[in-house]
């Protein structure tokens, strides 16, 4: 199940900065979306970005997407410099290896447009089919979907259909063009619940068939255990820890790795979680020097008000960046 | 037994559309009692919602109730006028939305939001109102300090922590809180969810909980109703349901939940469709989706009945084994 | 798991598209069928009234069987006047209501669509004009362009474009953000196709009440302008219509068939439009019509609509 991590890295992302200008009273500030981002993805590897609402993993996605340009900091898709490339002429090659799942199911797809036209658009742009070939090949997509009897589904409009078969037909447009690296942003949080697990099995099933490598955006950490071969977890902009999924799951060594995985509701568990929750949200905006998460660790030490911790491997394959864990 | 705080009984409820009328309630009983957490949970679309606004009467157009009651503490909801309504709401029956942190007035402190719910429905002063307000907003865990704040200058918590404390400001014995939670974060959704029960052990209030989050709800609520597609298909004390889930959409919804830790496994979930409300399926609601149909299934549709002490099922394969 | 289209489902027919159903709201047909009513006879008229610039009688007269809507100041006939008078005031509406819903849907599209510094500077360009006094700056350029309708036309449009702009910026930005925008840039299109094939039409009832409201503000500026004489007085329109009845002592001499005739006509068109305006509302606006059965399903029953949610019981329930 684990990706081939002796492979050559099929995206490698270092040292990534994105600050955005953000106007508070009449000066203008900085706010620090991305704090020094890197980490490399195999291919065939699933690896789970997992963060709250602000921490920067939808950010992570754009950038890679080539929708945002980040502020500083290099992405190489199998040893190019991609971001060399002026960002909305972004080669068509890349876009044609690197593709993306949105979140709302409703609003990735054109209101308008029928279920083929979506997909029959990058099969022309990309590939240049015509005529016969694109409806073919329409159909062909639809069926690796799970979308039976591809002939309907291909005539429907976007509410016609459930939010499940609208995402399973944002999966089939992201695979026309036939990518490499699909980056799933938070793809099943605003399905049903009971739909959930079908889109995630299928973006399995995917990988295995057609050598995909995901990075998994989400908020809810047990999916991406179900999903995932290694979890990131991101905190005020950092990757704060990263390992295998239940190595991270059992063994957590960052403070807000052990918050997260106790905040998770889990009726299996007997009694209430015994760590102390600390709400709160870290400041971004013109932030201080120092770890982003000192105001809200319980073991904070007083060196991580002064520096950022450095990225340090505590066990085969397991980094953390915190100072209980000097380097 | 005590008497039922709410009891709701063959509760319809139908939207009124251009392409005809959509029962999005049908016929669900069901009853609270005080200082119990009850949890309705469901998937989108299937009227949880909807019955809890409908037990307010603040369902807006084209929402019609066609039939049953609702009891609150033995008086009629569905009978009052609209001066009885306005007496009932809040002081008895209050009630938390779902994105409430979007529903507080970008140009009011919240200082002001409160007082003035206190003040609409009590004769006291605006001191006296202060004060209370004061004592609300430190019983939600936020400095009184605060209450000069407006509603962008909080957190999403924060104002979720604000809806909560206006839901109290009149202490009634009962709130709704229609997926209080679901915006915010899940560190933050902790917090909130324990201070809820803080104030519930502390005030003794009921809870009508509504949540499509499984995991949350039993571990919050006392007992849970399980609704499909406008009916109710399970009721059960929470440890029941969890350990012993009955109604196929049970288990299916059961499995839709990764676990964080133990074995893996693959999950499945649901296979099909949510159906069309305005044609539902005839019989039971759930059985083109349900992998155990019985020829009966796809015309007769099951009654609510007990299984055990602490369960009822709607489910023909039950009623089956109990005979 | 094979996902099945879902027999349960009743057969789900296309939505009809928003033209469609405008044409088969109330309101539109009927708009629709003034604004055509009118429209044709004022292309018929040269053949079905006499010649309206003619000295044909008696000034003053009122309404008599020989002419229908009696004799302006100079003879003419005021029947004849009206018919006319649809012709140009007509054409020029349409034409400004055109030109301003494509000048305005183009800036508005690329202000909203490509943000930063070209947003920057169409905005600056749009408010600019939008601050202008319209009256005003209507005025002296009418003043000191030669006159004729044409001459009207271009200063509707120099005062009128930047209002649609704005509204169509607005609703650019709106989309720009939503998810099929991005996906579309993920998958490698241009910015035209977006702009045109997945942004615009998702704004086409916002274009066309947009064409409306230019149409129906055009035609009633113009007869402000040529009502104080600053058209060309002697062209037959509404407008000069008004500013001869004016001109010919009308309200003195207590006239009132050479007056009434064009403000009615007016008057109707400006209405007729405005329907379909609603119309546009309605059809939008999916709720509008959902409570439309609403309160009739209530007032079936006898029960007044209050603020809380009504009970209906079934006569066994």
């Amino acid at each position: 199940m684990a990706g081939s991590a002796t492979l050559e890295p099929i995206l490698r992302v270092e040292h990534l900065y994105k600050y955005f200008s953000v106007a508070k009273g009449f000066k203008a500030r900085r706010l620090r979306a991305l704090n020094d981002v890197s980490f490399s993805l195999h291919p065939r590897e699933v690896i789970a970005l997992v963060g709250e609402s602000g921490s920067g993993k939808s950010t992570v996605a754009k950038v890679l997407s080539r929708l945002e340009q980040p502020s500083s900091g290099r992405v190489w898709f199998k040893g190019n410099d991609i971001l060399a490339a002026e960002p909305r002429r972004a080669s068509l090659a890349y876009r044609g290896k690197v593709q993306m799942i949105f979140q709302d199911p409703f609003g990735s797809l054109n209101p308008l447009h029928s279920v083929r036209h979506h997909l029959a658009r990058p099969l022309v742009r990309h590939h240049q089919l015509q005529g016969a070939a694109v409806d073919q090949r329409v159909h062909e997509l639809l069926k690796t979907v799970g979308l039976n009897p591809p002939a309907e589904f291909a005539a429907k409009l976007p509410h016609q259909m459930s939010g499940g078969q609208r995402q399973r037909v944002a999966i089939a447009r992201a695979l026309a063009v036939e990518p490499e690296v699909v980056l799933a942003d938070e793809p099943i949080s605003m399905l049903d619940v009971s739909i959930r697990m079908g889109v995630l099995n299928l973006m399995l099933q995917l990988r295995e068939e057609r050598n995909l490598a995901y990075l998994y955006i989400t908020h809810d950490i047990a999916s991406a255990r179900y999903v995932a071969d290694t979890i990131m977890v991101m905190y005020a902009g950092q990757i704060v820890e990263r390992a295998p999924s239940d190595e991270l799951i059992e063994r957590p060594r960052h403070p807000y790795t052990e918050l997260l995985l106790s905040a998770v509701p889990d009726p299996r568990r007997a009694s209430a979680a015994k760590v102390q929750v600390v709400g709160g949200s870290p400041n971004l905006v013109d932030p201080p020097s120092g770890c982003s998460f000192a105001e809200r660790c319980p073991k904070a030490l007083p060196i991580c008000r002064q520096r950022d911790p450095d990225n340090v491997e505590v066990a085969p394959d397991h980094h953390v960046r915190c100072h209980l864990y000097p380097g | 037994m005590a008497e039922p705080l709410l009891s709701v009984n063959n509760l319809c409820v139908e939207y009124v559309t251009p392409a005809g009328p959509v029962r999005a309630v049908d016929d669900i009983s069901f009853e609270i009692s005080p200082g119990e957490v009850f949890g309705l949970a469901g998937e989108s679309g299937c009227g949880k919602s909807t019955a809890a606004l409908a037990v307010l009467r603040l369902l807006p157009p084209p929402a019609v109730i066609t039939g049953g009651s609702v009891l609150f503490q033995g008086e009629d909801v569905l009978a009052m006028d609209e001066a009885a309504l306005r007496r009932f709401r809040w002081r008895r029956l209050s009630l938390v939305f779902q994105s409430a942190m979007n529903a507080l007035n970008p140009v009011l402190t919240i200082g002001a939001q409160i007082t003035d719910v206190i003040e609409t429905h009590e004769r006291v002063s605006r001191a006296e109102a202060w004060d209370r307000a004061e004592h609300l907003v430190k019983l939600v865990g936020i400095d009184p300090m605060r209450l000069r704040s407006y509603p962008h200058q909080l957190s999403g918590g924060m104002r979720q922590r604000v809806v909560i404390a206006i839901a109290l400001a009149l202490e009634p014995p009962m709130m709704i809180m229609d997926e209080p939670t679901t915006a915010l974060d899940v560190v933050v959704q902790k917090e909130i969810m324990r201070q809820i029960a803080e104030l519930k052990d502390q005030l003794g209030f009921s809870i009508l909980f509504i949540t499509h989050d499984l995991s949350l709800m039993i571990e919050f609520s006392n007992r849970i109703g399980i609704l499909y597609a406008g009916k109710l298909v399970e009721v059960a004390e929470a440890r029941e349901l969890f350990e012993n889930p009955r109604h196929p959409y049970t288990r299916g919804l059961m499995s839709s939940f990764p676990p964080l830790r133990g074995p893996r496994r693959q999950l499945t979930g649901i296979g099909g469709s949510p159906p069309d409300m305005l044609h539902p399926p005839e019989g039971c609601r759930f059985h083109p989706r349900c992998a155990e149909a019985l020829v009966q299934c796809r015309t007769k549709s099951p009654e609510l009945q007990p299984a055990s002490a602490n369960a009822s099922v709607a489910c023909h394969l039950h009623h089956e084994a109990e005979r | 798991m094979v996902e099945t289209a879902d027999e349960q489902r009743a057969p789900a027919r296309r939505a009809p598209g928003f033209l469609s159903q405008l044409l088969r709201n109330r309101k539109a047909s009927i708009g629709l069928a003034v604004v055509a009513l009118i429209t044709l006879l004022a292309i018929l008229s040269p053949w079905i009234v006499r010649d309206p610039g003619a000295f044909l009688s008696i000034p003053l007269q009122p309404p008599s069987s020989e002419f229908w809507f009696g004799t302006t100041g100079q003879g003419q006939d005021v029947f004849a006047q009206t018919l006319y008078g649809a012709r140009t005031s007509l054409w020029v509406g349409f034409l400004v209501g055109t030109v301003v819903v494509i000048i305005g849907t183009s800036v508005g599209v690329a202000a909203g669509y490509f943000g930063g510094a070209v947003d920057d500077v169409l905005t600056t360009l749009i408010n600019v004009f939008l601050i202008m006094p319209g009256l005003p700056l209507a005025v002296v350029l009418a003043a000191y362009l030669p006159a004729g309708p044409l001459t009207l036309a271009f200063v509707l449009v120099v005062t009128g474009w930047s209002w649609h702009a704005r509204v169509i910026r607005a609703q650019t930005l709106a989309l720009r953000h939503k998810d099929f925008v991005n996906a579309a840039i993920v998958g490698g299109e241009s910015h035209a196709r977006i702009m045109f094939v997945e942004i615009l039409p998702n704004m086409t009832s916002l274009i066309v009440s947009g064409f409306i409201g230019a149409t129906v503000y055009a035609i009633g500026a113009q007869v402000g302008l040529e009502f104080l004489g600053l058209g060309d007085v002697s062209v037959v329109t509404w407008g000069t219509n008004l500013y001869w009845a004016a001109n010919n002592q009308a309200l003195l001499t207590e006239s009132w068939w050479t007056i009434v005739p064009t403000g009615f006509g007016i008057a109707i068109v400006g209405f007729a439009l405005v329907m379909i305006n609603f119309a546009i509302d309605e059809v939008t606006n999916p709720r509008l019509k959902a409570e439309g059965a609403w309160n009739a399903k209530l007032e079936a029953a006898r029960v007044k609509p209050g603020f809380s949610t009504p009970v209906l019981r079934k006569a066994d329930g």
